[in-house]
């Protein structure tokens, strides 16, 4: 693409052609939030493990299944079989199945296992989600656009640049360490081992570079006393899409307060 | 009254015993162009600190005698307004790239939008600094994976781009080579055709000297000489206090020991030629 293109593309509202991913980011956050939030409002876990797999489908939608699974199955691993076991082995329960030792599990123990994960995998699985169907630019331009200020907006940005930064230049110096001989790769105290000593140096630099950061973008006029334009713009929100947001909003209202009825009856 | 008056500046940062600035007095003018040289530590940065308002606002520290811009007294000057008037080029090339943006045409866009430069203009301001620096070829990539020339040359369009009427621009051909820097100095002498006011600090004496109106030669914190490029630069004590010089004049101190007199000392290439020139006839 030639640079006159390039440039020009600025002077439309960036679109994705993708009906999730181009929902205004914080609907995007506004819907899925809410979604794993209900979980914790319906009492059944069939509902928590439906949303999981509705987080699949739309982040296959969005065509971003490969990134969503990539971060996602951690969660599952971890959060999933871990606290299941936990909960299950556990847990009190009088209907027994299964008991050794101080190991005993029962359908109650089962069920309260299963009621847990589902809350948690698909609170997170929303949180992933959002995250992997979101560019930070386009977070921060929609936060700026609904009256955030712009340092506000900026540091959020900067934050996870310098997150994804410093993920970076590690793995950069883990490979260095490898090409030296050390060992990065294996069990958990050898990686450690690998680790701990680049860490320190790490941090304090992008500490440090941060003060000369924020003079640097001082110098680009960041805080002048004038509106500020924005070269990337997102598409105005349409109607349908707000009314799609708050009713999202209503229906998780509703579960709430029916639960909460529930609970006072 | 001038632009910007210095007046027995004194600096010290903070937790600092030995102060980097020492008694400086200078007198600014607007549309000149200030080259600025000295030995490594001499305070050269902690001057474009102050005149750009960094010291004593972003730096606090002390900060003794008076200093104006404008006529406006430093240490109550509005720095945000400021920066949308002095444009300041730091040493540093690596801590310039905002690091946020995923193309260099968006990063050396930033100031333009904080300026609230419409966004037809800015496009175009952006693509005509590309061209004047260079660095077309650059603007689809991502900053982050520059190296340290192209960030330079990044970090100077960005600023240079906010088109201010004054510019500090603190070793801007450092990661360059003697191309790029020569091509820098066209455009910082462009600037000064515009009636910019340009702060230089710079290794590179003989490009200085051809282009800067008056020099300013720092040593330890002391401004140890300034005033006329060509009176500065023809001051040979200069050199015992780490000072370098412009290879015309060590030329004309080796004729000299030669016997070889000519009419004053060559500060240029081209005054140097000229007079030999006039020797030979
Ligand atoms: N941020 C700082 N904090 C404390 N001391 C500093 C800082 N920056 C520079 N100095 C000190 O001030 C003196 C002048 O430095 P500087 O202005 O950077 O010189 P130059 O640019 O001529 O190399 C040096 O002794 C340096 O160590
Ligand atoms: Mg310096």
């Amino acid at each position: 693409m030639d640079n006159i293109t390039f440039a020009n593309q600025f002077l439309n509202p960036r679109k994705y052609g993708n009906i999730i991913l181009d929902l205004n980011p914080i609907n995007r956050l506004n819907i899925f939030v809410a979604l794993g939030i209900s979980t914790f409002f319906v009492n059944n876990y069939w509902y928590g493990f439906a949303l999981v797999l509705l987080f699949f489908v739309i982040a296959a939608v969005a065509g971003r299944l490969k990134r969503y699974f990539s971060v996602y199955w951690k969660v599952l691993l971890l959060f999933g079989l871990f606290l299941f076991v936990i909960k299950a082995a556990f847990s009190p329960g009088e209907h027994m199945i299964f008991q050794l030792a101080g190991i005993h599990i029962s359908t109650e123990s089962i069920n309260s296992a299963l009621s847990l994960i589902s809350k948690v995998l698909s609170f997170s699985g929303a949180i992933v989600l959002f995250v992997q169907t979101t560019e930070w630019e386009d977070f921060t331009y929609a936060l700026e656009h609904a009256g955030v200020p712009h340092v506000v907006s900026f540091v959020v940005l900067s934050s996870f640049q310098t997150i994804s930064d410093l993920g970076k230049s590690a793995q950069v110096i883990m490979e260095s360490q490898k090409a030296r001989g050390i060992e990065t790769d294996g069990n958990l105290v050898k990686r450690a081992k690998a680790y701990i000593p680049v860490m320190g140096p790490l941090v304090l630099n992008a500490i440090s570079s941060v003060e000369e950061k924020s003079i640097a973008m001082d110098a680009r006029a960041f805080s002048a006393p004038v509106a500020h334009t924005h070269l990337m713009e997102l598409p105005e929100v349409t109607k349908s899409e707000k009314a799609f947001v708050v009713f999202i909003d209503l229906l998780l209202l509703a579960t709430i307060i029916g639960r909460i009825v529930i609970w006072l009856l | 009254m001038a632009f910007i008056e210095l007046n027995d500046v004194t600096y010290t940062y903070p937790l600092m015993k030995e102060a980097a600035l020492k008694n400086i007095s200078y007198k600014f003018e607007k549309g000149k162009f200030y080259g600025v040289i000295g030995e490594n530590a001499g305070g050269k940065t902690t001057l474009c600190n102050l005149l750009r308002g960094l010291v004593p606002h972003f730096y606090k520290g002390k900060l003794k005698g008076s200093a104006t811009i404008n006529g406006e007294d430093i240490k109550t000057i509005d720095v945000d307004k400021l920066s949308t008037q002095i444009g300041y080029i730091f040493q540093n090339p690596f801590t310039q790239i905002s690091g946020v943006k995923k193309s260099v045409f968006e990063e050396i866009a930033i100031g333009l939008e904080n300026l609230g430069v419409e966004k037809g203009e800015i496009i175009e301001r952006v693509l005509k600094i590309a061209k004047l620096v260079n660095i077309e070829s650059l603007l689809q990539k991502n900053p982050n994976e520059l190296s340290g020339g192209q960030r330079q040359r990044v970090a100077f369009a960005s600023v240079i781009a906010m088109d201010t009427d004054t510019f500090v621009i603190d070793e801007p051909t450092s990661q360059l080579d003697p191309d790029g820097t020569e091509a820098i100095f066209e455009i910082i002498h462009t600037l000064k055709e515009q009636g910019k006011t340009i702060v230089l600090v710079e290794h590179k004496v003989d490009l200085l000297a051809e282009y800067a109106d008056e020099m300013l030669v720092m040593n330890k914190g002391n401004l140890i000489a300034g005033g006329p490029t060509k009176e500065v630069l023809s001051d040979l004590s200069l050199l015992e206090k780490g000072a370098m010089l412009p290879h015309t004049v060590l030329f004309n101190h080796e004729l000299k020991l030669k016997g070889v007199e000519l009419e004053h000392v060559p500060v240029t290439k081209e005054d140097c030629i000229s007079q030999l020139k006039l020797r030979m006839k």
